[in-house]
């Protein structure tokens, strides 16, 4: 039911009990006024009578008073006649709002008093009228008689009225309060049925929740255990004693073998006024035979007087979290593991090249130096093909000198810490130009260079790339009439491409996949003499960028190597160089 | 003003390099005695032991010495006022980043990388003969 009609149901109960009321009081009042008809009645009734009476008997005065002629015996009728003149006075008033009964009363009333007058009139005329007097007698006696009735009827028509008014005004009464009361049990059973419904949401929210939820009341009873806490806790006696709990439930620390000390279970935290926040706990109990980890909130619970009344705990099952943040921390100590034999790794190429870069040159410098030494000393003897020897022996020292060299300016590009900034590819490439020409000043090669080529990079190590592309345009177009060189750079995917471009031998696409790995060469050492590093350390210099670098090529008719900058051309860190801090931190 | 007797320190382990060091600065006419020794430990004892007049002109060092590493011996001759204005020209196989720091950091005067090649290390020795013990004045004694 509604709360319009409940209160539409209330209003009419209480117009109904307004009525009552007021039909009551007015009946109320018009009962005393009946009652005092009638009592009026009953007075006028003994008055008449006695008047009547007198009169019927007032021949013996009248007759006394002529025979005598003394006044005295005339006085107990003039008594009694103004007794009934003021009673007939009295029902003239009370008649009053009666139109008819006044009209009746007031008819008899002159009747009366003319019979009266008459009456009177007698000791002044001196002439005793015996017949004529008992006529006005019998006359006033049968108005009076008449007048008796009318009260009388009048008296029972009042009650009566009176009887049916106390009668609805009961009923009304009887009315007001069953509505009232059907009111009221409408309304609490509204209240009742608002509670339960409240009640049910709650226990089937609680009942489908994925949380556990236990409450206790302060003395340490569960009060609530949803089927959640079931699963997580296991049945568990509802009558067991707090310290008891860990023990029969299988509550452990993460550690998964100590028993939570008591004092340390969130529920009695809770109901010692303590909350707890996410404490982590290992459940092994029937339920859960494998065990499980649970997080545990705990609230103390007060009543509206904030008065400590028991306590709650929110239990949620993060097995499964934790297992992925064990096999996170697995992964981690794995990968901690890994940088470190990463960085012993780095520590030991860097002994490897530091070995090389000594130990392997001394030995180089000594063959290089004694052949030299044979041949300044010993020429002589040792003839053309001996001293032919010797110089092959002199340059294959050199050769490797080259090499070791160019094996560690590999490694030490891939160690090599990048310090980007913004470079002017142009003033790089011009400076690696004059070197190269000043090397070889016979030689006419045509450069074209932009009068700006703008890149974000490592300065050094952008100029070993050009030193090494450059160079090698430079070997290739050895054997090219009117060779052409090209610096420069085009946009290729979104991405500024860097660019050096050749008329030269070229290389046959099928091999292009090989040309950036170690001691890859697609030319004899005759035609074109190299080590096969260059583009090796070129290479890594542009993955080290977080850049590409990508080659085309046709034999005959030249080269072109191109190359980004990546991440690092966008100006933010990226991962290669993240990696080379920590690495060199090591 | 007193001079030095000219000579020149040699600091070098590897009789080979000794060798090729002694014939460089022979085939390029530099005549100055050219006194070696083979460690680091050595090359103090040696400087230490002389007076200011008997300091060598030139020390020549090596990095990679036995007992006493080339940079642990330019940290005590700098340490040392009998020793702090020597002229040291470190000579090495070397030239990786750390040995270059390391040397000029603790007051290397100058940082040589010996060549493969015998032509090249003969011109390096004619270079370091023609600046070091002429075109250079050397410091007070």
């Amino acid at each position: 039911m509604s709360l319009k009609s409940l209160s539409a149901l209330f209003g009419f109960a209480l117009l109904v009990t307004w009525v009552c009321g007021s039909v009551y009081y007015w009946t109320a009042r018009r009962a005393i006024a009946a009652g005092d008809v009638v009592s009026v009645c009953e007075e006028l009734r003994g008055d008449l009578e006695r008047a009547t009476s007198l009169v019927v008997n007032g021949d013996v005065g009248v007759t006394d008073y002529i025979r005598t002629g003394q006044a005295a015996y005339l006085r107990p009728y003039a008594a009694s006649l103004s007794q009934f003149i003021s009673a007939q006075s009295r029902l003239k008033d009370l008649t009053r709002d009666d139109p008819v009964e006044r009209r009746r009363v007031l008819g008899l009333e002159k009747e009366i008093s003319d019979a009266l007058d008459q009456l009177g009139s007698f000791p002044a005329l001196g002439v005793p009228a015996r017949p004529g007097i008992k006529k006005k007698l019998d006359a006033i006696h049968g108005a009076a008689n008449e007048e008796l009735q009318i009260l009388s009827s009048y008296r029972s028509k009042e009650k009566l009225f009176v009887d049916r008014t106390i009668l609805a005004a009961s009923a009304g009464g009887v009315s007001a309060v069953a509505l009232l009361f059907l009111a009221f049990f409408v309304f609490f059973k509204r209240e009742i049925s608002e509670k339960t419904k409240q009640g049910n949401l709650l226990a089937s929210a609680l009942h489908d929740l994925g949380e556990g939820v236990v409450a206790a009341d302060e003395s340490g009873r569960f009060t609530v255990f949803n089927p959640m806490a079931r699963q997580i806790m296991g049945e568990g006696d509802l009558s067991d004693y707090p310290k008891d709990w860990a023990k029969n439930h299988g509550v452990y620390y993460p550690d998964k073998t100590t028993l939570v000390k008591v004092e340390d279970l969130p529920m009695v935290c809770a109901l010692r006024g303590k909350s707890t926040d996410g404490a982590e706990f290992f459940i092994k109990n029937a339920e859960n035979p494998e065990g499980i980890f649970i997080s545990v909130t705990g609230r103390p619970l007060m009543n509206k007087n904030g008065k400590r009344v028991g306590g709650v705990v929110v239990l949620s099952n993060i097995t499964s979290k934790k297992v992925l943040q064990e096999q996170m921390e697995g992964l981690n100590r794995k990968l901690l593991s890994l940088a470190g034999s990463l960085t012993q790794s780095n520590k030991e190429l860097e002994a490897f090249s530091y070995s090389v870069a000594h130990d392997l040159r001394a030995p180089l410098r000594a063959i290089e130096g004694f052949s030299h030494f044979l041949i300044e000393d010993y020429s002589d003897r040792l003839g053309e093909q001996g001293k032919d020897y010797l110089n092959r022996i002199g340059l294959g020292c050199q050769r490797m000198g080259q090499l070791i060299d160019d094996l560690l300016a590999l490694a030490n590009v891939t160690r090599q810490e990048i310090k980007s900034e913004k470079t002017d590819l142009r003033e790089i490439a011009k400076s690696v130009i004059e070197k190269i020409e000043e090397a070889e000043p016979n030689r006419r090669v045509e450069f074209s260079v932009p009068v700006r080529i703008e890149a974000f990079g490592d300065p050094g190590l952008l100029k070993i790339v050009l030193e090494n592309l450059i160079g090698n345009a430079w070997k290739f177009t050895s054997k090219t009439e009117n060779a052409r060189i090209e610096i420069g750079s085009t946009q290729k995917d979104g991405e500024t491409a860097y660019f050096v471009k050749d008329n030269g031998a070229g290389f046959d696409m099928k091999y292009v996949d090989k040309i950036f790995d170690p001691f890859q060469r697609l030319h004899s050492q005759s035609d074109f003499p190299g080590q096969g590093l260059g583009l090796a350390i070129v290479s890594r210099i542009v993955h080290r960028h977080g850049g590409r670098i990508w080659a085309e090529g046709e034999v005959g008719k030249g080269a072109a190597l191109y190359f980004t900058l990546g991440g690092v051309e966008r100006g933010g860190l990226n991962g290669n160089q993240r990696w080379n801090d920590t690495s060199s931190g090591g | 003003m007193e001079t030095r007797d000219g000579t020149i320190l040699l600091v070098e382990d590897n009789p080979d390099d000794v060798e090729l060091t002694l014939r460089a600065f022979k085939k390029v006419g530099i005549a100055n005695e050219i006194r070696v020794v083979k460690d680091g430990a050595e090359a103090l004892d040696y400087l230490f032991s002389r007076g200011p007049r008997g300091l060598p002109a030139i020390a020549l060092l090596d990095l990679n010495l036995p007992k006493l590493g080339g940079i642990e011996v330019l940290k005590r001759l700098r340490a040392d006022a009998r020793t702090k204005l020597l002229p040291v020209i470190i000579l090495t196989s070397s030239k990786e980043e750390q040995d270059l720091i390391a040397g000029y950091g603790n007051g290397a005067n100058s940082y040589i990388r010996k060549p493969v090649e015998f032509a090249q290390f003969a011109e390096a020795a004619r270079q370091i003969g023609l600046y070091w013990l002429l075109l250079n004045e050397a410091p007070p004694i």
